[in-house]
């Protein structure tokens, strides 16, 4: 790979305070019509993703002749919190919003694939409908709310099992203790990084998100892994999640099987990075309208990586 | 801070700089040796909060990422101990040409603190000041701890984590047979002799842990137990990105 692609670091936005390194092709022109590639943060995992599968990404990527930029959402990583008050998520929409005007104004991209996992899934589907340059987005274990079949997948297989009605007769499990709060509405999920998803509001703001995207012209690659069986378990949970939303033709739908949440397997992200290379490759993302280019960007350093 | 790539070639390293600031007359700089894997993901909070403190006292900081390590140039199957080591003689380098600074001091956390120790033994005059941060003593227990971890990790793929041609996977980073046998040959006491410069050892586990390094050391280091979480795990029994206020205060206390 090395050799193929080229690598810059910069401060973006008004106050030069998003961190963020933009991974090119050697031939910047080899980019040119196609959509930039932004990465987001995972949960408070700085720009590099765990197990540096953000940095791997974006470098098989621009291999490939697509530009990649990752950064550091305000107070995660290297980039300092914002000073301006905003709630935390109305920050990160500001952030990309940003980061999305740099590259628009530095590299002339008014197109962009937003990507990321976890939380960084959950800012690109709320970003996405309040920005006409995204037209892709791909999500890797968005929050997606649980379903009946979800709890049929997840607790058929436990009624056959003896010690299971042992510890409910004994009330052990903290999955009886979990069960019965799911019966009968006592639900205390309080995850504090990620939205709890028996929330109604949070239900509405993310079939939103998906409704605003759709009606942008938005494709979607949403790939959902079997390690985080406690949030989802079969591949078409996020439609029957969203029943009234029609993804049509604009959605490549992927259950990972054998594959945990961050990909901790050189396997894994192998698997993960044909399946990106190959959506981005092959969807006809919309065109946008072309915008005038505002020069070059505030970059404050030039080094390559050969 | 400024984010900057230095190095040559294929061999870029990813830095952050973090200048002194203004008021003090003494012009004094350290290099930051982070720690491994998901150590070093876990720790990169704590790291940059200590860049943070530290410029805040007079000190030119410049943190950096190994060769095939977070945004640096190369791929982990590459990178080799020795290897970073000498990454870290370019670190100092570019401080010193970053700074101006005469004289660079190393901190190191985990394994970091190790290689640190290690490039101080073997280049005496290299730096003038040796800080470790719960250091790696035993490479041999310390692979042990990895593999311990890396097999109770969640969502761990199989109970077995070896990935072809001998390479352990653990926690999303591969370690290959080479450096693996690096690490396990990693044995703090025996640099002890050959240290120029009289390390300060900050441990932020139990009593017990310092008492070994106490007496590892002799009179050779000041070390001190300060009650901490230990920030490079991946733990549930603290928030991730938790910082050690009490660590980093006494570390940057080294810098009066």
């Amino acid at each position: 790979m090395t050799g193929r692609f080229r690598e810059q670091v910069f401060l973006l936005g008004p106050r030069r305070s998003l961190v963020g390194i933009l991974t090119e092709p050697v031939d910047p022109a080899a980019a040119t019509g196609r959509p930039a590639i932004v990465l987001l943060n995972a949960g408070i995992i700085h720009r590099v993703g765990p197990g540096r599968m953000s940095v791997l990404l974006a470098r098989a990527l621009a291999a490939r002749g697509h530009a990649v930029l990752r950064f550091d959402l305000s107070g995660i990583g290297d980039s300092p919190a914002r000073a301006d008050g905003l709630a935390p998520v109305d920050g990160a929409m500001a952030d990309i919003h940003e980061a999305l005007d740099w590259l628009e104004s530095a590299r002339r991209f008014d197109r962009v694939v937003l990507m990321g996992l976890c939380s960084g899934a959950d800012h690109s589907l709320v970003y996405a409908g309040k920005d006409p340059r995204v037209v892709g987005l791909a999500l890797f274990d968005p929050s997606t709310p649980r379903t009946r079949r979800y709890y049929f997948h997840h607790y058929l297989p436990r009624l056959f099992r003896p010690k299971v009605w042992y510890n409910v007769i004994a009330g052990r499990n903290a999955r009886v203790r979990r069960l019965a709060a799911n019966l009968f509405g006592n639900d205390r999920e309080t995850a504090a990084s990620r939205p709890n998803l028996r929330s109604r509001e949070v239900h509405a703001i993310l079939e939103s998100g998906y409704r605003a995207a759709l009606a942008q012209g938005v494709r979607f690659l949403i790939a959902l892994t079997s390690g985080v069986e406690d949030r989802h378990n079969y591949r078409e949970q996020v439609l029957d999640a969203f029943p009234r939303l029609a993804f049509g033709d604009r959605l490549q739908l992927e259950y990972l099987v054998g594959v945990d949440h961050t990909f901790s397997t050189e396997a894994q992200r192998a698997q993960l990075f044909r399946l990106v290379t190959q959506w981005v490759e092959s969807t006809p993302f919309a065109v946008g309208a072309k915008s005038e280019p505002a020069g070059e960007g505030d970059d404050i350093e030039f080094h390559d990586i050969p | 801070m400024t984010p900057m790539f230095f190095g040559t070639g294929a061999h870029r390293l990813f830095g952050m700089y973090a200048p002194a600031h203004a008021g003090r007359a003494q012009r004094r700089a350290v290099v930051l040796c982070p720690a491994w894997g998901d150590e070093y993901l876990s720790a990169h909070r704590a790291m940059r909060q200590l860049a943070h403190q530290l410029a805040g006292v007079g000190v030119d900081v410049l943190r950096f990422d190994y060769y095939g390590t977070g945004d640096s140039a190369g791929e982990l199957h590459e990178a080799t101990l020795a290897g970073w080591q000498d990454d870290i003689e370019r670190a100092i380098g570019e401080l010193r040409d970053t700074a101006g600074a005469e004289r660079v001091g190393v901190i190191g956390l985990r394994l970091g603190a190790s290689l640190a120790a290690s490039l101080v033994a073997r280049k005496p005059g290299i730096a003038d000041s040796l800080g470790l941060w719960d250091p790696v003593c035993s490479g041999e227990a310390y692979l042990r701890e990895l593999e311990r971890i890396a097999s109770q990790g969640a969502g761990a793929p199989a109970p077995e984590h070896r990935a072809a041609e001998g390479t352990l996977e653990i926690d999303g980073f591969a370690l290959t047979p080479a450096l693996a046998g690096e690490i396990e040959a990693i044995d703090l006491r025996a640099l002890v002799p050959k240290l120029a410069v009289p390390a300060r050892i900050v441990v932020s586990g139990s009593e017990v842990a310092c008492r070994d390094l106490r007496a590892m050391f002799a009179e050779g280091a000041e070390v001190e137990c300060i009650p901490s979480p230990p920030i490079w795990l991946n733990d549930a029994n603290f928030r991730p990105g938790a910082v050690p206020v009490d660590v980093l205060r006494r570390i940057t206390a080294w810098f009066p």
